[in-house]
Parts: C-alpha cells; structure tokens; sequence
C-alpha cells in the first residue's frame, strides 16, 4: 500500500520535484560560474558572502518546494472533495502517516540533487585553506525546511475556518496591533531575547536561520 | 442473520436549509435495495453517513456489524462503493487507478479485475481524466466489485449514462450479485431501473424516510380507485388513503396504500360506491407517495 | 507481512537518529587546523574557569540591585570605567542630566516626581514623542564594570548612548591610542555573534599575513591588528598571491590608459606574478581587516587583566603593544595567541543536531495537528 501510495504521489508531483531538483542542482555552479565571470580570483570573503546569498535563495526554494510538492500531492483529493480517499478502507492516521512519509522521500529528492550540486558546483572553485564546502549540511537544512513547511501548510490547510481567523487574528495582532501599542506607551521589548526565542532551537523556524552557506569558513 | 445496514434515530444538519431527522432504516443481508428520492431528498448525504464520510449529529448507523463511523476502516474493506460523480484521481491511467485502489484491499481479485476491464473494454493506458462519462461509470463499478464485497454502495450508478453502457453496468452488477449473494444498495431516482432488480424499497423525501417496504407489496399495495358518493370524512378505514381528488360530480379519485381485493365490500357499508380498481406503475406509486408525504391527508380521511 | 505502521516508525526514528549524527558544518577535516583548534578550546576552557572564579570574587562586592536599579539618570562618562560603585553612580548622574540637555535640548529632561525622565521623539512617528525613565545598567567587560544607560528605547536607544560614551572615551584618551582604534574601549561585551564575525573577517581575509596569523605566527597577528609600524602595506600583508584579487579589486582607476587596463586583465586572467608585479605597486592596499576586530583584542584584555584594566589600558603610556600587556597582565604576544584562540573557536559552528530536532519536532507536531480527519464535500 505504501509503495502504491508512494508511487501515486510520484505521479502527482514528479514534474514539480524534476523541475526544483534540476533548478537547485544547477543553481550553486551557476552562482559560482556568474561570479566567476565578474571575479577570476576569487576572495575569501567574497565566496563566503556571496554562498550566503546564495543560502538566501535556496532557503526559499525550500519553502516553495514544500508548498509545491503538498499541493501537487494533495491537490487531486481536494479536487474530489476527498470522497475517494474516505472512502478507502484505511484510518486517517494510518493515511496521513503514509502520505507523510511517502513526502518525506519525495522530499529528499530535491535534497540530494542540491548536495550533489553543491559538491560540483564547488568542485572548480579554488579554495582558500581557511574555507570549505558545506553542501551536505545546506541539502539537510534544505529537507528540513522544505518537509517543516510541507508539515505546517498540512496543519494549516485542516484548519476549520473558526481557527484559520484565530491564527489570522493573532498574527494581526501581532504584526500590527503590538508595535502600534509599543510605540504609544513606551513600553522596553527585549527584542534581542524574542529574536533569539524564533531564530534558535527549539523555534520552528530555527533551520531558516540557521547557516544556509555552501562555502564557509 | 444481522441486517446488512442498520440505521435509528440519525440526525444530520447541513446549514440551515438541509437535515436529516430521526431516520430509521434497515437493508436485510442479502437483499437488492433500492434507495429511491427525488434529488436533493438526502440520498447522497444519508449514504455518505452509512459509510463514516461525513459526521453524524446523532443516532446510530451499524453497517455489516460495525458502528460508524468508528469503524469505518473496517467496514470499508468490505464495501464496493461507487459514488455518484466520478472520484477517481484524473491523471492516474486505468491500470495505474486499478493497482492503486487494490492495494487497499486484503480481498483484491486481480483476475476479476482483469476480466472486467477487457469486458467493458477500458484501455489500461487511458488517464481515468479522459474517459467519457460510460468509461468512467464501468471502470468505478470495475473497482467496486473486483475487491468481492459483502455490500455493494452504488449512488447513482447509472445516472447519465447511455442505455448501452448501462446495461452493460447493470448486467455485471447482477451477474455478479447471483454468483456472490451480496447485499446491494443503491440510490436512485430512476425509478425503472430499480423495479427490475430490486426486492426492498425506500423513498427518501426532504431528508426523511416515507416509506420502506418489501418491492412487492410497493407494487401490488398501491392502488387507484374510482369512489362514488364518498362522504367527505370517514373513520376506520382498512387502507391508508394517500391522495383523494374530485373527478366530475360526486366521482372521487383516491390513491391507497395496503389495499387488499376483500376491502371493496367497506365502501358499500359506508354508503360509497366503489366503481373501479387500477393498478400502478412504480414510477406513478413513487410519485403519488412522494404526494401525499409533502401535504398529507386530514386525520380521519 | 509488510507492516506499514511499523516501517513508517522505523523511518521517522531512522532520520531522527541520522540527523543527528549528521556531520554537517563540523568543524574543518584539516586535521593540522583541527588539532590548533582541539587546543585553542582547551585553553578557551581554562581562561573560562580562571573569569568564572574572578567573576565570583567580584559579584560578593557588587553593590545591591536595587540601588543600581534606582539611579534614574543616564550616564556616561569614561570615568565609570571601574567598579559600578554607589559614589560612581551618583556622581555619574550629577552630570548625566547636562549631557542629556547638551543632545536632545533643554526640555529634554524633566523631574516628574522624584523620578527624571528623558522626553525623546519617537522615530518617524512625526510629532508623538515620548517619555522614557532612564535608568544605567551595568555591563561588565572581564572584571571592569561598566555604567550604560539603558530605556524603552531598547537596545537601538542604548547603543546610541553606548555610542557616544564611546565617543567620550575616545575623545578623553591619547590621539595614540584614538588613531589605534575608536572607539578605543568596548562598552558593551562582545556577543557570540559578534565573535562569530570577527571570524568571519580573519578566516575570510585575502591576506597571506592574516594566514600565518592563523597558522599561529604571533607576530604576524600583531601586524594586522596593527601592533607593530607598517609603512609598507603591501609588504606587511599581502604576498604575491594575493596580488590578483588585489588588482581586480583595485587595478583600474577611472583616468588610466589603456595600457594599465591590458596588464590589469593579464595579471588577473594568468596570475602571473611578473605581470601582477608591474601593477601591484600603483594600487594603495588597505589593511586586511577592519577596525573593529582590533576592538576585540582590547576586549580579550580587558577580561584577561581583572580589575583595573580598563585604568591601565586607559591611563597607560607608551605603544599599543605596552599599554595591551599591562591591562592584561600578560606579554603581548601571548594575548596575541589567545586572540587568535578566541577567533578560530568563535566559526559559525552549525548546530544540526539542534535544528535537526527542532524541525522534525515540530514536523511530527504538526503532523498530529493535521490528523483531524476531513469531511467529504
């Protein structure tokens, strides 16, 4: 059942993984060659600044690729109204864990196509003792990013719409409402602490800020 | 034996226009059921109730021994289910759509599946988006038989499709019944078809249940008779009028239910003169029940 | 039989297990860099006890909270450099109320109460200002307390005012020590983050120096912190590697013939060091790291000298290296190598194992937040 399921959601979403995992493949020796265009000799420093752009990009190809792939997956259920998947002998849970599971290999497809590219992409450039290449560890920030959003957007999506305008409400309130607040009272936020509450473990969304750097030193 | 579909008391609300109230309903095993209703009667939503699709409000629904939707898994591995729209994943081909749906069930007859597919001549390369509409109705019936249910689910099996293509659906359906003896519901309000195959009927209206009875007592149970000098209330009538229309003079019109050839001799007691008996057709019963469950007769007539 | 349930557990706990022993963004695999780094951190672990130790001797002297928490005045002034006494704080407010004045006007200040309060405009809010009670905080820089002002401004009004203390300070010391660095003493003690750039900057420099500095030559870390005279740049810093990237970068001014322009191109496109020799010398190079790195050096003394080195450093005379080793109680060349320490431990090191728990945490948590089965319809 679950290499059915598997290769079901493959069919889905096969167009979407081959077009992201060729795009990311190619995006690090891309980036390397275009710099190298305008810099035959490559600085440290410029390597270094320039992979963190490139981490930049790759970290949103990681969120598009996670949306992606959960709406080319879930998109044919939706469509029908999910009559033909009630209507499969198999518990919800049973259901979600296999689709989950089947996204997480869908997932680390694009994953293993960027360290492979990454490893190439790099392989041509001369680098300093002081400098190295990161690219397995950028491919497993970039699964778990992209499997974090495929996860949220899959929590978000089973939301009734009562809840949806909570978190809606919230994030208002949050966005909006509080700053406004802030600035009339005066009132001391510790926005170093709040910054480091979202940007380290065990935030959510740590892995986006993380080191996203191919080249590193 | 238990029945096959035990339903009581099930309530449903669908905004503020729809419910379903206090619906009792029981499918023998074994039986042909014929689920009749004009659209938007409830068909649909009861059947997606019986089968743990959607959440019921009350009540209990036991669908071969199991309680949904709590069971739903369970029941569902013995059900045959074709829906009243197509429900296929549309980018799947035939062959593709087939091997995914038998891997969920344990009971999966992968020769009967092939069988079926060459008899109802389904290319195994077309994507299930293409097929037409006939295709489409055999290649959902094709899935629901090849996993050899115990009850087969059927919601508008036939409903446009062309008199070739439902005779080939239909002739599987009950070929595969007379071999198997599998209990079969089906929804529908083409009210022929349900006549030739089925032996125990209910007719939806409004959400509610109007009637459910054995096929042959629908048939010869409902009659229309000619009365003459009817006075305008009567007690203690044998039979349940549905309908009563002045024709010309004092001639009246009636439609009844339970009618039996012994009751003639109650009219000339009571004064009325009974000048004829005429059967009716299933599709005119269906329509005359419908009739007299929408604006009922007086207490007393 | 297959067990779906069962490979499915097996696969999320495989990539659990596997992520975190993931040897993503380890430290380097050159092992000669590794073993300096094995014992830089060693070293690093033993400066730590020792302020560990030095800082608990100090706490037992600090004067209570609250009467810190009371000074209701901004302050800044390098005297306070030194133990946040009671007297340095009621001095410092004294004088804090006319510094407030000179920045943000006469009415800048107001007495409400007993409790003073700056009146501040609130950026891009147009006419909405507001009233924020100032009070310092104290900051410690290895055993040298420090008085900064802090307000509902947050951090960006603090650094501000950090700023401008240092500004003081800097005005206050010896154009020596001011041409050196400015500010020419850190107010605020470094982050890691900060660290973290600072190594940026060295392991990230096109400079043959900063490499020896990095391969652990003491010297050559004195010079590109600027210890040591260098009239020649180029000479002091960079070697003929370095001389492309130094061409491209810098090669070409806007009125140059065409000429400069094709050995400009020829020394970059074939690194030749002949052709990069003819050019090299037309360029004026700059230092290979910025200013701000030699900021933390003072800092690493500041903390290695205890009590009074902010006094010492300040107050002392002669060279850089002189007035370094008496704030931190060690030669110079040892601070250097301490420095250098610091620096290499301070590379970003990637957390995986904590992002990789996170993640799949907060994946599986989710994952039950969408288990709500949908209705059909």
């Amino acid at each position: 059942m679950f290499k059915q399921m598997l290769a079901v959601q493959w069919r889905f979403s096969r167009k979407t993984i081959a077009a992201v995992s060729v795009l990311i493949a190619i995006l690090p020796a891309l980036t390397m060659r275009l710099s190298a265009v305008s810099t035959v000799n490559y600085t440290p420093r410029g390597l270094v600044q320039q992979s963190i752009a490139l981490g930049l990009v790759l970290g949103m190809f990681a969120v598009l690729t996670g949306l992606f792939i959960y709406e080319s997956t879930w998109r044919n259920d939706t469509s029908g109204k999910n009559v033909y998947l009630l209507s499969l002998p198999i518990t919800w849970r049973q259901f979600m864990l296999n689709r989950l599971c089947g996204a997480l290999l869908l997932l680390l497809l694009p994953a293993l196509c960027l360290w492979i590219g990454g490893v190439i992409g790099t392989a041509f450039v001369p680098l300093p003792p002081t400098l190295h290449v990161y690219a397995l560890g950028v491919a497993f920030r970039f699964f778990l990013a992209s499997s974090l959003t495929y996860c949220l957007w899959s929590a978000l999506v089973q939301f009734s719409g009562q809840k949806a305008t909570l978190v809606f409400l919230v994030v208002l309130l949050l966005a909006i409402i509080v700053p406004v607040i802030i600035a009339i009272t005066g009132v001391a936020l510790p926005l170093e602490t709040i910054f480091r509450w979202i940007a380290d473990p065990p935030s959510p969304v740590s892995v986006f800020f993380s080191r996203w750097a191919i080249i590193d030193v | 034996m238990s029945d096959a579909i035990h339903i009581r008391n099930l309530g449903y609300r669908a905004g503020k226009e729809f419910a379903i109230r206090d619906l009792a309903m029981t499918v023998p095993t074994g039986s042909v059921y014929g689920f009749l209703g004009p659209n938007g009667s409830g068909k649909t939503t009861t059947i997606r109730l019986m089968l743990g699709m959607l959440p019921k409000l009350d009540g209990e629904v036991t669908v071969l021994g199991h309680s949904m939707p709590e069971g739903a898994h369970h029941a569902l591995a013995k059900i045959g289910f074709v829906p009243e729209r197509l429900h296929l994943y549309q980018t799947l081909t035939v062959e593709e759509s087939i091997a995914y749906h038998a891997s969920f069930y344990k009971n999966w007859d992968a020769a009967e599946a092939e069988r079926l597919r060459r008899e109802f001549a389904l290319r195994a390369e077309n994507t299930v988006g293409r097929l037409s509409k006939g295709e489409a109705g055999k290649l959902m019936m094709l899935l629901a038989l090849a996993a050899r249910p115990d009850l087969l689910v059927l919601d508008e099996p036939t409903d446009g499709l062309d008199p070739v293509v439902r005779r080939d659906v239909l002739g599987a359906l009950v070929e595969f019944v007379e071999r198997k003896g599998t209990t079969v519901f089906i929804s529908s309000h083409l009210v022929h078809e349900q006549e030739r195959i089925c032996d125990w009927v209910g007719v939806m209206d409004g959400g509610r249940l109007v009637a459910e009875l054995p096929m042959h007592a629908f048939r010869a149970g409902i009659k229309r008779l000619r009365v003459n000098g009817a006075a305008p209330v009567i007690d203690g009538m044998p039979f349940v009028v549905l309908s009563r229309d002045l024709v010309v003079g004092h001639e009246e019109q009636w439609v009844v239910r339970g009618w039996q050839p012994e009751m003639a001799q109650w009219f000339q007691r009571g004064g009325a003169e009974l000048r004829g008996v005429m059967d009716l057709d299933l599709e005119e019963s269906f329509v005359e029940l419908l009739r007299s469950s929408r604006s009922p007769m007086p207490e007393g007539n | 039989m297959f067990d779906r349930n069962r490979f499915a557990g097996f696969f999320l706990a495989a990539i659990f297990a596997g992520a975190t022993w993931l040897p993503a963004q380890n430290r380097t695999a050159d092992s000669t860099l590794g073993q300096r780094w094995v014992a830089a951190e060693l070293r690093l672990a033993r400066l730590k006890a020792e302020a560990a130790h030095r800082d608990s001797i100090v706490n037992s002297n600090t004067p209570p909270q609250e009467i810190v928490e009371d000074v209701i005045t901004i302050h800044y002034d390098s005297s306070v450099i030194g133990r946040a006494t009671v007297a340095v704080l009621r001095r410092a407010a004294r004088t804090a109320a006319s510094e407030i004045r000179k920045v943000q006007g006469d009415g800048a200040v107001r007495t409400i109460g007993s409790i003073q309060f700056a009146a501040l405009p609130v950026p891009n809010a147009g006419k909405i200002g507001r009233l924020v009670r100032l009070r310092p905080i104290v900051s410690r820089v290895g055993l040298n307390e420090i008085v900064a002002p802090t307000s509902g401004f947050g951090s960006l009004f603090r650094q501000y005012f950090l700023d401008m203390a240092a500004a003081q300070a800097t005005g206050l010391a010896d154009p020596s020590l001011a041409s050196w660095v400015t500010p020419v003493i850190p107010l605020a003690k470094k982050s890691q983050e900060d660290w973290t750039e600072v190594a940026g900057w060295v392991l990230g420099a096109q400079s043959e120096t900063v490499k020896r500095c990095i391969n652990g030559s003491a010297l050559s870390c004195g010079t590109v912190l600027g210890l040591e005279a260098t009239d020649d740049k180029l000479a002091a810093f960079y070697g003929p590697r370095d001389y492309p990237s130094l061409v491209e970068a810098f090669g070409v001014q806007k009125n140059d013939p065409d000429s400069v322009a094709t050995i400009v191109n020829r020394c970059i496109r074939t690194a030749d060091d002949a052709t990069c020799g003819q050019i090299i010398r037309r360029i004026r190079v700059g230092d290979p790291l910025p200013g701000q790195s030699r900021l933390s050096l003072v800092e690493i003394a500041l903390e290695r000298g205890g009590v009074g080195a902010a006094d010492r450093y300040l107050a002392g005379t002669g060279t850089i290296r002189e007035r370094l080793a008496a704030a931190s109680g060690v030669p110079t060349d040892t601070l250097l190598l301490i420095w250098r320490d610091r620096v290499l431990a301070s590379r970003p090191t990637h957390k995986i194992a904590g992002i990789a728990l996170a993640g799949f945490g907060w994946s599986l948590l989710l994952l039950f937040a969408s288990l709500r089965r949908p209705k059909c319809g």
